[in-house]
This record gives structure tokens, sequence and C-alpha cells, in this order.
């Protein structure tokens, strides 16, 4: 291979890197683990957590566990949705697509609005996106009143959301446990936005039509959050009572507990508001047979075409996620989740008359479904709990300090007899004073005042339909384990099958986030492990594991250096400068960050524009952000003098790590001058796509931008592992819980099972593969640089297209007939028809050299046979679709 | 008589420091098929070269820009019917009649000559 590249060792792939960045002595890291030994590591480090499965659960507060049938896992982790990405190639993901298109529907019914998205990153982040949205339609500097009620989390997130764009927020406060209506009528300007919880975190059922009815006469938007989703299927839909946009997680449609994450969010609106929602859409319309097909569609507002004007900067979400919670409704539909519903509130109300009873308790909630609080006599009622065997129920002494000693009880249909025997007797015993009755039977009743909705018109199918449509939705999918995913810029690398093994046991899957930190040491040392793994990887003092995707690490990291130079005082800087080939997400993430993009652009080797950066640097300077390699494959050769141009401007250096796979093991971006950098878990570190996402988005930073790190952070005292909170300068959340941690965990496993060795191998195999890929073809299709590439390459199909009428769009679609995913088109913007190849150091040199075959045929056939192209792909479910129809005639729900 | 900007907007003097904008034919074909228009609101001020409005296609978005003004008028149309843009970029598919601040604000601008000779390079 080396041969063919015309180098003579594999180091010398490497050239354009600067001498003194290339790590002499490789990783300082342990050797690699074979699998059995990893497993039983995972095995061991395991037993330190105590999951949910096994005892009496009562806890809630944002998550719930709720049975996950067998089934529906099956299907869903099935590696045609597990190891396919985003379906930017319509005609080969179809399954991807209809799973999406469902989801849509079902959040459309559970909701009563309109549209949907395809999902987001989780409850937290979906309604602080949700509060912009309504921000963007109100049009003006308005006020954002967040009830006391919303979970804490979600308001920590809206925080950190909406603060730099200069947006304030107003606080609601409660009366009992539900919001202060009258102080909302009082408080609330005209133009605003309010958002409050349904039922909210201490779990009453709030009076939206009231609520709605202040909002209204003020011309104000009212954003409806809702954590237990379930419940929705239960209660009159939070449309019918007058939201106007509705957000939150749906955690509880079959998405395994997990530590706190990936969960899919949700977010729902009226049709008038779909051009500034964020998140990716999918619309019906048909194909060039009239066949209707799925498609992504009012991509317009997103970030990849809009940048810097997008309506958000979200790329990857939560796919995998979503497509449980499709799954499940598939599964269960519209009636089977009012039934669960009610198990759980029947079960609820149940169980705290039982307890009213015990002298000394009291029941403080009113109006609740599945969840509410109870005031114990005395203080230390929540370690009692834990003492006497139960998964405790959230004490609310932090939160709330009106309800200090207080706990949230959550029940769900998974509550039996017995854990509410064990609840009603630990309150005995703690009271000494019990005489409560025995439970006989499952409660079954629920008081009269619920009245429930109609249930949802989703319908309900028996397990073996469910198990069908699945396989035939997986046959319409293209997916790794399928064959080679040549998709530049995503990384599109083989996931080894022993990571979904180690994630789906019971001690990962059926861990709470909210447990107590003696009951998941095992998935503290997890994350405590893999930032460990990454510090070195990546050089950087220390780092964050919260965000959920690669947009989300970048919108973070601009964020820590806001506060950065605001607590320097130096507000003057607003300008984040990005190269001209930067992704979409970079300029869309700098406006989020209430900041101004400026472009740079390319020179004739492909590098940033020296001379130009050098007159756009300047006193308004913040932050300079950089891929590198960048995204056209090339590594920045004058990387060592961009980043001191940039620190003597006194601005910060941000690393955009996706394309870290080419020096992983070989160079780190810290050593290079880089003060924030982020690394996409599923791209480098080979965690499944999940047809766009669950993602994982670290953040690394240098000592003096540690103080600002978004909390909890994980840390180590002697042999105890325990998040840590209270840096001042802390930016605060970015969502809920301690980040995707099912991400974290595969993430861990792929570094241990490669060890220094393997992972010093990452690197320089992508980077010879592409340049072997690229030597082959390089005389048969024009290239963009002609220089030695890192771990991809472009093409240009310009000239093909002016000779031959043949475009980069119909050379990906004919490359899908000879079973290969078509490389990224149309990206980088700064090459015209470009063609994108990244080939990942998991492919063997006879897939990349079929691959060669196939595309130097469809090049001979642009001579002999040119109108092939024209209705290519020929082998797919379904050909080229109507994108115009689809958002002409927009259909984004399924009728 | 109608003047052109190098970023593919035509100006039509309506006379008292009015003009109407639109896209050039050029415009209208690169864009492909235009689904949405972002309009402007009337009474809305412009600063000099700003951006009057958003078009959107399917895989890109464009802007059209103005000389400093205030909207006066916009073509209602577009908001169901977008693709007039496309149909009849120099005609029906006019965005909108903004006022000038600077009735001379147009001198500036190309002749369709000189603007088709900028589209032959």
């Amino acid at each position: 291979m080396l041969k063919v590249i015309g180098v003579k060792a594999l180091d010398d792939l490497f050239a354009d890197v600067p001498p003194s960045q290339i790590l002499k002595q490789g990783l300082n890291l342990p050797h690699g683990m074979t699998e059995p030994e990893l497993k039983r590591w995972f095995n061991l480090i395991g037993k330190n957590n105590q999951p949910v499965s096994d005892r009496p659960c009562f806890l809630g507060a944002g998550l719930y566990y709720h049975e996950v049938p067998a089934a529906v896992k099956a299907v869903v982790t099935r590696p045609e949705f597990l190891t396919s990405y985003t379906p930017y190639q319509p005609e080969i993901a179809q399954g991807t697509l209809q799973v999406l298109f469902d989801f849509q529907t079902y959040m459309v019914e559970l909701t009563g609005l309109e549209v949907s998205n395809a999902s987001l990153y989780d409850g937290a982040s979906a309604v602080a996106e949700a509060a912009l949205l309504a921000l963007r339609i109100k049009k003006a500097e308005s006020f954002v009143y967040v009830s006391d009620g919303v979970h804490p989390e979600y308001r920590q997130t809206i925080q950190t959301y909406l603060n730099p764009q200069g947006h304030k927020i107003r606080e609601i406060g409660l009366k009992g446990t539900e919001t202060d209506i009258e102080q909302l009528k009082t408080d609330l300007w005209p133009n605003s936005v309010v958002v409050v919880q349904y039922p909210n975190f201490l779990g009453t059922i709030e009076d939206l039509a009231a609520i709605s009815k202040i909002c209204k006469e003020k011309n104000s938007y009212l954003v409806v959050a809702v954590a237990e989703a379930m419940n929705l299927a239960l209660l009159p839909t939070p449309a019918s009572l007058g939201a106007d946009i509705c957000a939150g997680s749906a955690q509880s449609f079959g998405n395994i507990l997990e530590f706190g994450g990936p969960h899919a969010g949700f977010l729902t609106a009226r049709f008038e508001d779909i051009r500034q929602m964020p998140g990716r859409i999918v619309g019906e319309t048909v194909d060039r047979n009239g066949k209707p097909a799925l498609v992504l569609t009012f991509q317009a507002r997103e970030q990849h075409i809009r940048r810097e004007r997008a309506a958000s900067n979200v790329c990857t979400t939560q796919s995998l996620m979503a497509n449980f919670a499709s799954a499940w409704l598939y599964f269960k539909g519209g009636k089977g989740a009012q039934q669960v519903a009610k198990d759980g509130a029947a079960t609820a109300h149940f169980l705290a008359t039982e307890i009213q009873k015990i002298p000394g308790f009291k029941v403080e909630t009113i109006r609740y479904a599945n969840e509410f609080v109870v005031r114990p006599p005395s203080s230390g009622f929540a370690d009692f709990m834990a003492e006497w065997g139960l998964v405790a129920p959230y004490d609310l002494s932090k939160d709330y300090p009106e309800f200090k000693d207080c706990v949230l009880v959550a029940c769900t249909e998974l509550t039996s007899l017995e854990d509410m025997e064990s609840f009603i007797s630990a309150c005995e015993e703690f009271s000494t004073k019990g005489h409560a009755g025995k439970v006989h039977q499952k409660p079954t009743e629920l008081p009269n005042w619920i009245k429930a909705r109609i249930p949802a018109a989703i319908q309900e199918h028996p397990e073996v339909d469910l198990v069908r449509y699945y396989t035939d939705l997986a046959r319409k999918n293209f997916c790794i384990d399928n064959g080679f995913y040549p998709l530049g810029s995503c990384t599109m690398k083989y996931n080894p099958k022993v990571h979904e093994e180690i994630a789906f046991a019971d001690a990962w899957a059926n861990l709470h986030p909210a447990q107590r930190e003696d009951e998941v040491q095992g998935a503290l040392q997890v994350m405590f492990d893999l930032e460990h793994w990454l510090q070195e990887i990546t050089g950087c003092h220390t780092l964050t594991l919260q965000p959920a995707a690669g947009a989300h690490g970048e919108l973070t990291a601009l964020l820590m250096a806001k506060r950065y130079f605001a607590d320097r005082g130096e507000h003057q800087r607003v300008n984040v400068i990005v190269p001209d080939s930067a992704h979409g997400t970079n300029p869309a993430s700098a406006t989020m960050a209430g900041w101004k993009t400026v472009s740079i652009p390319t020179d004739s080797r492909g590098n940033m524009d020296i001379p130009a950066l050098k007159a756009k640097l300047g006193k308004d300077t913040a932050v300079l952000m950089l891929t590198n390699p960048s995204t056209l494959g090339l590594f920045e050769e004058h990387i060592l003098e961009v980043a001191k141009l940039v620190h003597d401007a006194g601005g910060l250096l941000y690393y955009d790590g996706a394309n870290m796979n080419a020096i992983v093991g070989i160079c780190r971006p810290a050593d290079m001058g880089f003060d924030l950098v982020h690394l996409n878990l599923h791209k480098t570190f080979s965690t499944p796509h999940g047809g766009g996402g669950p993602g994982s988005g670290p953040v690394g930073c240098t000592k003096a931008l540690e103080p600002y790190l978004p909390e909890p952070r994980v840390a180590k005292e002697g042999n105890r592992y325990y998040l840590k909170f209270g840096s001042p300068q802390s930016i605060g959340r970015m969502k809920g819980n301690v980040g995707n941690f099912g991400v974290l965990l595969r993430a861990l496993a792929y570094c241990k099972r490669n060890g220094k060795e393997g992972l010093e191998r990452v690197g320089r195999i992508a980077t010879l593969n592409a340049n072997y890929l690229l030597a082959r073809l390089k005389n048969h299709y024009p290239v963009a640089y002609d220089r030695l590439c890192k771990h991809e390459f472009v093409l240009t199909a310009e000239p093909l297209k002016k000779k031959y009428g043949i475009s980069a769009l119909d050379i990906a679609k004919r490359i899908i007939d000879f079973n290969y995913h078509p490389p990224t088109i149309y990206f980088p913007l700064v090459v015209p028809e470009s063609i994108m190849v990244e080939p990942t150091e998991t492919e063997t040199k006879k897939t990349l050299d079929e691959f060669v075959d196939a595309m130097l045929k469809i090049r001979t056939e642009m001579e002999t046979n040119p109108d092939v192209f024209k209705n290519a792909p020929y082998s797919t479910p379904v050909s080229r679709l109507d994108e115009v129809k689809a958002v002409k005639e927009p259909k984004l729900v399924k009728k | 008589m109608r003047k052109f900007a190098k970023t593919h907007e035509w100006y039509e003097d309506l006379g008292g420091g009015k003009t109407k904008i639109g896209i050039s034919k050029h415009a209208a074909h690169e864009l492909s098929d235009v689904v949405f228009i972002e309009l402007p609101d009337v009474g809305k001020k412009l600063a000099d070269k700003q951006s009057l409005c958003v078009l959107e296609s399917v895989k890109a978005v464009a802007d059209a820009y103005s000389p400093a003004g205030t909207v006066v008028e916009v073509n209602t149309k577009l908001k169901d019917q977008a693709g007039l843009v496309n149909q009849d970029p120099e005609g029906a598919g006019w965005i909108a009649i903004v006022q000038l601040d600077n009735p001379k604000a147009l001198d500036e601008y190309l002749t369709e000559e000189q603007y088709l000779a900028t589209l032959a390079h």
C-alpha cells in the first residue's frame, strides 16, 4: 500500500505534522485487553453498582423505571438501525426514516400539537431549545418566566442556554406544590414566554387551562415541559389545554435508565412555527416512480445549510432512542400506554392513601398522577429507606428548602404489591407507631377527578407483528454491517459487538442517576477512568463528559470561553473565527453563544489563509475554531503559527474533534496549543451512530479554563468516586444528568480493548487507508488538493460535470448500486461538486480495492453509458425522491 | 430603467425614490426551486446592502439585498406561491418595494448589459 502511495514508511504519511508535535514515546496508557478480559473487568466493576431492577424502586424525579420489552430491545438494536448514520441518503435509509416518522407521529398524537422533530438530546436541553424557539417566534427581547415546578435540571439547562443571548429569566414560585398562578398573573409582561411542567417536578398536574388563559391575555407563548411522558397517554393533551410548544423527555417509552442517558428528547409545535424549529424533521414525498417515500425535509433551517443563521446548532441527536420510543409505542399503542400510566397512577394514589394513615406522614402533592411528595415526621427518612433496602425516593431537601426532608415518591406499572408493602413497612418502622393495613391486591382505582383522555390514536400490535414490521424496515436500511461506509467526516468505523453485550448488562442498563452515591460507584468509576484515557489522548488538563454530541460540545466550549473573557473584563471579544471549510455547526454554535462568526478563506494548499487570518485577528477575537485535520482531510501545516497568532491576539483556540481519528496516538491537540478540545465518541471511539445519535461530545480544556466546565464533574477521594458541584465560575448545566452514559461506557470499552498499541494504530491505519484510496483514485477522479491527506480526502466532480453532465450527486447515487454507502457530497462547501471519502482504519485492503474497482467502473460508465446515472440507484426500495414536493406539500405525520 | 446588483438583484425605479426589488433570472435558475421566502414586514427599515429577505430552496438559502430604505410593500402572493420567483423572477416574482433613503442610490448599480457581462466570466 505504501508503494502505491509513493512513500517509504507509515510515518512518512505524517510529514505535514510539525516534528515537534509527534509523540515520540507514544501514549502513556495501559496495554489492550482481550475480549474475555474486557468482559471480566466490566463485570467486576459493575458489581459496584446496585441497579434498581432487583429492589423496590420508588425513585423517579425525571427518569422512570418502566418495562422495556425484550422484543423492543431486539428490534431496535438490529445492526441496520444501530450502525447506520443519519439518513442523508433516503434511498438506503427508509427504515430509519420510517421509525423517526413514526416517532414524530406519536409525539404529535400524545401532545396534541401539529409537528414534531425527530428527537433532541434529552428532556432538559429540549425544553431549553423550546424556550429559544418561543423567543424566536416572539421576535422580541422577551422575558422567559420559568415555574419552580419545572425539573431543577431543566431550569439550570434553560439558564445555560438563554444567558449567552442576553435573554432574561424570571422565576415563578410555587403555592404548595403547584405553580403560583396569582404570581404569574401579576408578574407576566406582555409578549413573553412561560415555561411550566406537566405534571410538574413535584407531581402536580398543573392547571394548564388557567395558565394558558393568562398567557393568551398577555400575548405570551406557553411552553409545556414533560418529564414523565407516559402521563401524556392518560391526561388531556397539553395542546388541548392551550400549550403552544411542548418539549421534554420520551425516556418513559422504551428507553432504559442507563445512568441517565442517552434518552430521547422531543419537541412539538404548531405547523406555522416549523421554520424556526430545531432538529431533524422527516417528511413524506414520492420517488421518481410516484411511490410514497420518506426524506429529511425542511433542511434549510439547519446548521449544515444556514450556518450562523440556523435555528439551532444540533446535528447528531438521539435517533436510536427515538427509535426505542417508536417501537415501544408501535407495540403497546395508545391504549397500552394509557394502561401503563393508569397502573402507575392507581398505585401511587393507593400508596399515598396508605402512607397518610401512618402517624406523622403527610402527602403534600395535590392533583398528581404517579408521583407525589411525602413529608415524613422527622429528618433522615430518605437515608432510612435506603438502609431498609429500597431504592430510596428522591430527597427534595437540596432543590426545595420548603420541602426539606421530604421525598418524591414515584410509582410505575413495575411497582409490585411487595414493593408497596416494603415501602409501608419502612414508613411504619420509621414512625414507630405504624398501623397501616396490609396490601391485598394491586390497586387499579383512579381518583374520580382524573378523566382519562381518549387514548392516543396509536394502534397497538402483537409482538410478532412488531418484529416483522422492524425486520421489513431493517431490510431498507444500509448500515456498517451491510458494507463499506466511506462517509467523509463521519468516521463510520466498525462497532465491535462486545461493547453492546457489556452495555446492556443489568448493572449499567438499570442504574438511575439519582441513586445514592454508594450505589453507583461502578458507573462513576467508568466516567473517571474514561476521563483519564481521554486526557492522555488529547493532552488536555481535564475534561467534562456531559455534552451529548459534537455540536453540544462546541457550544459548551464557547460558553466556557465566554465566561472566561467576561471574568477578565474582555467583553469586547465577540468574534468567532472559522475557516470557510468548517462544519456548519461551528458558526451555528457561535450564534447560540451570542457571538459573531468571521470566516477565513482556504489557501491553494488547503490550509487556512494566514494573511487573511492576521487581518481578522484583534482585540475583538474571542475564539478560533479549527478542525485539524480540516474538513478537506488535510493537516493544517501552519498550526503552530496559527496558535501563536491567536494567543498573541488574546484569543482562545478551539479544536473541533470531528477529525480526531486521523491523529489518535500520533499527536495531541493540547500540545499544538488548543485551549479547548471536543471529541466525538460516536466517531473516533467507535460507539454506534444509531441512525443519527446518540453521540457524545466530551470537552477538554487547559487548567485556566477548568473552573468554567459544566457541572456536575466526576471526582475521586481515596477509594470513593463522587459527583462534584460548586465552582462559582461554572457555566452550569448543558443537559440533564451526567451525560450520555451508555456512550461513555462503550467508549471506555473501546479504549481498554485497544490499549496503547491499538490506539496508536488508529490514526496511522486510517491515514494509510485514505492515502491508498486517494492514490488509486486520483488519476480517474480530479482531486481538490493534491497532497498527502490524513484520514479522508476530497474529490471534485466539477470537471466531470462539465464534460459528461454527471454531478457528484449522480456518482453518489450510482455507487449505491454497487452496495456501498456513498461518500459525503457537497461538503465542504469550498470545493464545488465535492465528494469526500473516509475509509477509516477498520477496513481491509480487499474492501478498499473492491471499492476502487466499483469507482473505476462508474468512471468508465460516464463515457460508455452516461444515461445510466440519470435514474440511479436501481437496486434500492425507492428511487430518487422529490424533495421539493416534501417541502411544498408537507406531510410530517402518518395519516 | 432597471439596475442590477452583482449580488443578483434587480431594482426598478418607480419614481419618487421608490424601487421595486426582485432577483435576476440567473439567480432564480441557480437557486433552482425556491420553496419559501421569509418576507420582510412592511415598515421595516433597512441599512445599506442589508438583507431584504431570505430565499429558501430545498438545499440552499440565499439573501436578497437592498439599498438603505424602508419597506413599503411586499409581494404577498409569494407567501403561498414562492415558485413565482422561479417562473417569472423579473416580473410577477418581484419581492418588495422599498422607499430609498437616498433616491440616487441606484446610480451606483449596474445596467442590465453590465450585469449580464459579469455572468459571462
